[in-house]
């Protein structure tokens, strides 16, 4: 069993992940603000209208008091917006994982003890078509089929509107409904997040279940693997007992970076699918040309993302220190 | 997975015949406040949920009705007018409706001086003559003097926007220290209307239901009116063909439109407007002006791309607007037009710029003057990018869409005709002025119409400046918008108006 | 290296990728073989009309062939990914290069700057720029090379470390040659094979984002027939006319997957781990 060595993480290399976090922070900061110092558009404008006389826009530039601003699309604080927006991504983003772990690992495990099996090749394939289709294209195909001709799910957006009172404040509505015990909610929400969080997924489950591929056949190449097998163990107990952990470590940093590119490809899932989102927002800001909510939309996800990062980096020297520092 | 979201059954569809729903795209409403919002969806929502001293006239434009005035009269030759209201009128409070609800809401509205208040402040008023100007001579008399002589019905014109709403006084005085209740109101409900706000989440749905303690609600058939804010016309297209929506409002294509759904069009106060900017040489040259005019088939453009869409008018006062004339003043004519670009000296054609946001109407123009060698190459921007450049004067042609603020002809007169100073310091940037055009009579002409008291003689003075303008102006009126929304067969009374503040719910039930 | 190559011959995945791949570079470079229609010219009596003999895949919301379109739109593509990967390749080359050679303040520094970079997210970085910028096809190419450049950085970076503790370099250094003329006469040709790798799988990316960029309006302005932006034109008809969406949809896909599959290729073959 390989799975915790040693945890031989010295002060100094927390301290050195510590600063390159920082670091990297600090640069998004200062790249955003330079956004904002060289962008040449008017935010105010759309918020006046059109006047013959001269009026000073009161909003003309990104303003970092309050947190910057108050959003051209809602009036509200933009920073208000997003938080009442991120529940709604997490569990977009969540529940996008879950499908892509659920069926992306035990799809990878088979693709590997099966390989250049025929099951093998239909992975494969499959990996290759989830990195090379557009999401908002797949969005737009799958809510086409599966909403327009076949009705088999909801119309786009969150919840019904008859639970439109439900989502004025942010909360996680799967989990929350079915704390308060409110069925007709929860069977609501889980409908309405099926689809998107099945083309949500889509493109981390090719990315998961290749990585899990390849990891299980690194295992299944190791020498231990031949051991066990002269001992006479049954297969499956090999692979619980011993590659499944030996991949875990990986498979879970691969995880969380899937998770964080998933906001990535929630902008458009989320624009077509009308979840209001950080997604949404960001892209509805983008078009309203509000240079506040996008450079803090901008800053929140991109912060996420390099969390995740670090969290993996972490992780990859705290459980295994094999891995050179380069 | 599919039969778990099958047994999940019956995603509620279509609501009840109590509630309707709305597709709509409401981005651009971003405060309730009746004296400060300006968008379509926001007007539409204050006309609703609001009163207002007057009304327009449903069918014909320059006359008015009102549902809490009883009678008014102006004296004074056009400078003072008495409204005296219903006596027993409440707001969706409780609290009663009195004429100094109705004082207090167009004081604050001039002192709050957002963006629509120029509908107001044009007439004289501001923060320190308001107190003697507008007045309430008792519960149920207001009195109103102007600074100087106007039309009435351009006056009330004025009145019927919703800047002009009436709001809940008693209401809104816990919250008047900063900025009159400013950011109170712009979440908040205090009105009189027919329909309440019940909810209004931002960029995703506003909720209305009927306002009990109104009137005209007892005729209202529907309790709930729901609007989704749903941005894309192909999305709103599918939510209508499911029956998850009753009315869709910004379908793009009326071509197979989902079974058991039926079309509704308006027409708009919008018009359609090519802008030739007079500080370049071509364009300058009055048989240059000409010859585009005569280049454009318009008939066909507004039958094949831009069907259901707009309508032709080239005049700059709309139609259905008091004194509209002329709409189809020139006719699609190659072989004029080449012949004025060979008298100008212009037959071998020229390069232009074309800045537009609507592309379909932007190549349309661009291969209408190809047919006499104008070579234009189009500059496509985003509204905010035309406008910019519109106001900075930085453009060769341009095309855009202007609104007009309220339904009297002076509204596009203004707008349209008028330059009263044309250089960069001017205080009055109209559409005129961007195209460095100025033609002083004009300026005379309106400011007389605008006061003219008989009615007949000011229509008369906007027919001949319509006939001069479309004669020698560099601006081409090219079409006014239709609005079309499509409704689902079993919705009935639903009004488009021809302005957003003219789309009534009020009789809308559904079978 | 000829072995490489031979290798590459047989792996199906590179034959069926350059396939696809040498097809779509041909439509872009004649594409008026391919067409008799013009992308550009409107034709307002024949607004989306589905697919018929004049009109292999039908009109556009302007009456333009969108057949025409699709082809004359590789161009576009291509230039996007030319001029990004023109740009990275030997940017993100000269950074590792010299992050990795040199132990001093500017090769720390550089060291950093592409963690920093590797850490950010590309797609979302690239639309707060050109949103803030400018919208266009250049703003956009320029936004992608932005973000686009530190993994060729960490890849050099990681080759270089490794390479410059090796005999034949320190006998180069000992003979007095410059470190910019080591770094690239000798150990640029070593790490060519890996930034090979990385670039082709990194184009199908390239072409995604940029698809991306214009489906939000924020690429290639209309009249440009780049499929990204004809993408969001279609949005507003899919119900009726689907086939707007489908086919420059499949287009992105199809030269998307060419490079996939060239780089999956390049995968088996390069690392020879067969897997």
């Amino acid at each position: 069993m390989q799975l915790i060595t040693s945890i031989s993480l010295n002060y100094k290399q927390c301290v050195n992940l510590f600063i390159r976090f920082g670091i990297t922070s600090a640069t998004l900061v200062l790249l955003v603000v330079f956004l904002s110092k060289i962008s040449p558009i008017d935010s105010g404008l759309s918020r006046v209208g059109d006047q013959f006389s001269d009026i000073s826009y009161q909003a003309k530039n990104v303003s970092l008091k309050h947190g910057f601003g108050f959003s051209l699309l809602t009036n509200n604080l933009v920073l208000q917006d997003i938080k009442l927006a991120m529940p709604a991504t997490f569990e977009l983003a969540t529940a996008a994982m879950l499908f892509a772990i659920l069926i992306g690992v035990p799809l990878g495990i088979l693709a590997a003890v099966n390989k250049d099996k025929l099951l093998d090749h239909i992975l494969r394939m499959l990996c290759l078509l989830g990195n090379s289709v557009s999401i908002f294209w797949l969005s737009l195909m799958a809510m086409l089929l599966f909403y327009a001709k076949l009705q088999l799910f909801p119309a786009p957006g969150r919840v019904d509107i008859a639970f439109l009172d439900e989502i004025a404040q942010p909360r996680f509505l799967l989990i929350s409904s079915i704390l308060d015990g409110n069925w007709p909610l929860f069977k609501d929400a889980l409908a309405h997040i099926m689809l998107p969080a099945l083309v949500l997924g889509y493109y981390s489950l090719a990315n998961i279940s290749r990585m899990t591929r390849l990891f299980v056949l690194q295992e299944l190449q190791q020498e231990y693997v031949i051991t066990c097998k002269l001992k006479g163990m049954p297969f499956n107990q090999i692979l619980r007992r011993h590659i499944l952990p030996n991949t875990a470590i990986k498979l879970i940093t691969v995880i969380l970076l899937s998770y964080a590119s998933l906001l990535e490809g929630s902008t458009f899932v989320e624009n077509i699918f009308m979840w209001p989102g950080i997604g949404l927002y960001l892209t509805q800001s983008i078009m309203v040309n509000d240079l506040n909510a996008i450079l803090a939309c901008t800053i929140v996800i991109a912060l996420i993302f390099i969390t995740a990062n670090f969290i993996c980096d972490a992780l990859y020297k705290f459980l295994d220190p094999r891995v050179a520092n380069v | 997975m599919i039969g778990i979201s099958i047994s999940l059954g019956a995603f509620a569809k279509s609501a009840d015949k109590q509630t309707l729903v709305m597709a709509q795209q409401i981005d651009n409403l971003i405060t309730l406040d009746p004296a400060a919002l300006f968008e379509t969806a926001a007007q539409e929502y204050a006309y609703n949920t609001y009163q207002r001293l007057l009304n327009p006239h449903k069918d014909n434009p320059g006359q008015f009705t009102s549902d809490i005035v009883r009678t008014w009269d102006v004296f004074d030759s056009g400078r003072s007018y008495i409204f005296r209201l219903f006596p027993k009128l409440y707001f969706a409070s409780g609290n009663p409706l009195t004429a100094h609800d109705v004082v207090f809401s167009l004081r604050r509205a001039i002192r709050l001086n957002k963006a629509p208040a120029f509908l107001l402040t044009q007439f004289g008023f501001d923060s320190q003559n308001i107190e003697h100007r507008i007045i309430a001579v008792d519960n149920t008399t207001v009195k109103i003097s102007l600074s100087e002589t106007v039309a009435p019905s351009l006056f009330y014109s004025c009145l019927t926007s919703p800047v002009a709403s009436i709001v809940d006084s008693v209401l809104l005085q816990p919250h008047l220290a900063q900025d009159h209740g400013h950011m109170w109101l712009s979440k908040n409900y205090a009105g009189s209307g027919p329909y309440k706000l019940h909810a209004w989440q931002a960029n995703n749905s506003l909720v209305l239901v009927k306002n009990e303690q109104n009137i005209q609600a007892s005729k209202a058939k529907l309790a709930k009116i729901i609007i989704r804010h749903i941005k894309e016309p192909s999305t709103q297209h599918l939510l209508l063909d499911k029956g998850d929506i009753d009315i869709a409002r910004n379908l793009l294509s009326f071509n197979n439109l989902p079974a058991d759904t039926t079309k509704v069009s308006v027409l708009r106060n919008w018009l359609k407007y090519l802008a030739l900017n007079q500080n370049n040489s071509y364009l300058s040259k009055p048989e240059v002006i000409l010859a585009i005019k005569h280049l454009i088939d318009y008939q066909q453009i507004a039958d094949t791309i831009l069907r259901d869409e707009v309508v032709v008018n080239q005049s700059f006062i709309p139609l259905k607007v008091m004194g509209s004339k002329y709409n189809d003043f020139y006719q699609y004519d190659l072989i004029k037009a080449k012949e004025l670009l060979a008298t100008a000296g212009f037959e071998a054609g020229f390069s232009i710029n074309l800045v537009a946001k609507n592309l379909k109407l932007a190549q349309a123009i661009q291969s209408a003057l190809a047919q006499a060698d104008i070579k234009v190459n189009i500059i496509p921007g985003d509204s905010r990018q035309v406008l910019a450049k519109f106001r900075a004067r930085d453009f060769d042609m341009l095309i855009a869409t202007w609104a007009s603020d309220y339904s009297d002809p002076h509204a596009n007169t203004v707008a349209f005709a008028t330059n009263p100073d044309n250089s960069s310091a001017s205080t009055s940037k109209t559409l005129a002025w961007r195209t460095n055009w100025q033609q002083p009579e004009f300026n005379i002409i309106s400011e007389e119409a605008k006061k003219e008291l008989d009615s007949q003689k000011r229509a008369n003075l906007y027919e001949s400046l319509q006939k001069e303008f479309l004669q020698i102006a560099p601006i081409i009126v090219l079409f006014q918008e239709v609005e079309t929304s499509v409704i689902n067969n079993n919705v009935s009374g639903f009004e488009l108006g021809t302005d957003s503040n003219a789309t009534n719910y009020l009789h809308i039930s559904k079978l | 290296m000829y072995k490489q190559v031979l290798a590459m011959y047989n792996n199906k995945s590179i034959v069926l990728g350059f396939s696809l791949l040498a097809l779509f570079i041909l439509v872009a470079l004649v594409p008026t073989m391919f067409t008799r229609q013009s992308p550009y010219t409107p034709n307002f009596d024949n607004i989306l009309a589905p697919a018929n003999g004049q009109h292999i895949f039908g009109t556009d919301e302007l009456g333009r062939d969108l057949f025409a379109r699709i082809i004359f739109g590789t161009r576009y593509a291509f230039i996007v990914v030319l001029s990004v990967c023109i740009v990275t390749i030997p940017l993100g080359f000269t950074i590792g290069a010299i992050a990795g050679y040199k132990q001093n303040f500017i090769g720390n520094f550089l060291s950093r700057m592409i963690d920093v970079f590797l850490a950010l997210p590309k797609l979302i970085i690239a639309m707060a720029l050109v949103a803030s910028v400018g919208v266009g096809i250049k703003n956009a190419i320029f936004a992608i090379i932005l973000t686009a450049w530190a993994p060729y950085a960490r890849l050099t970076r990681a080759n270089v470390l490794q390479l410059k503790q090796q005999d034949f370099i320190l006998v180069l250094k000992l003979q007095g040659v410059s470190s910019s003329r080591i770094l690239f006469r000798f150990i640029a040709p070593l790490c060519l094979s890996p930034i090979f790798l990385q670039a082709f799988l990194d184009m199908s990316g390239y072409i995604l984002m940029v698809a991306g960029l214009g489906f939000l309006g924020l690429g290639a302005q209309p009249p440009l027939p780049e499929w990204g932006s004809m993408l969001a034109n279609a949005k507003d008809y899919i119900l009726t006319h689907w086939w707007l969406i489908t086919y420059p949809g499949g287009a992105i896909l199809l030269l998307s997957l060419s490079f996939n599959l060239i780089g999956e290729g390049m995968q088996s073959v390069l690392t020879n781990k067969g897997f």
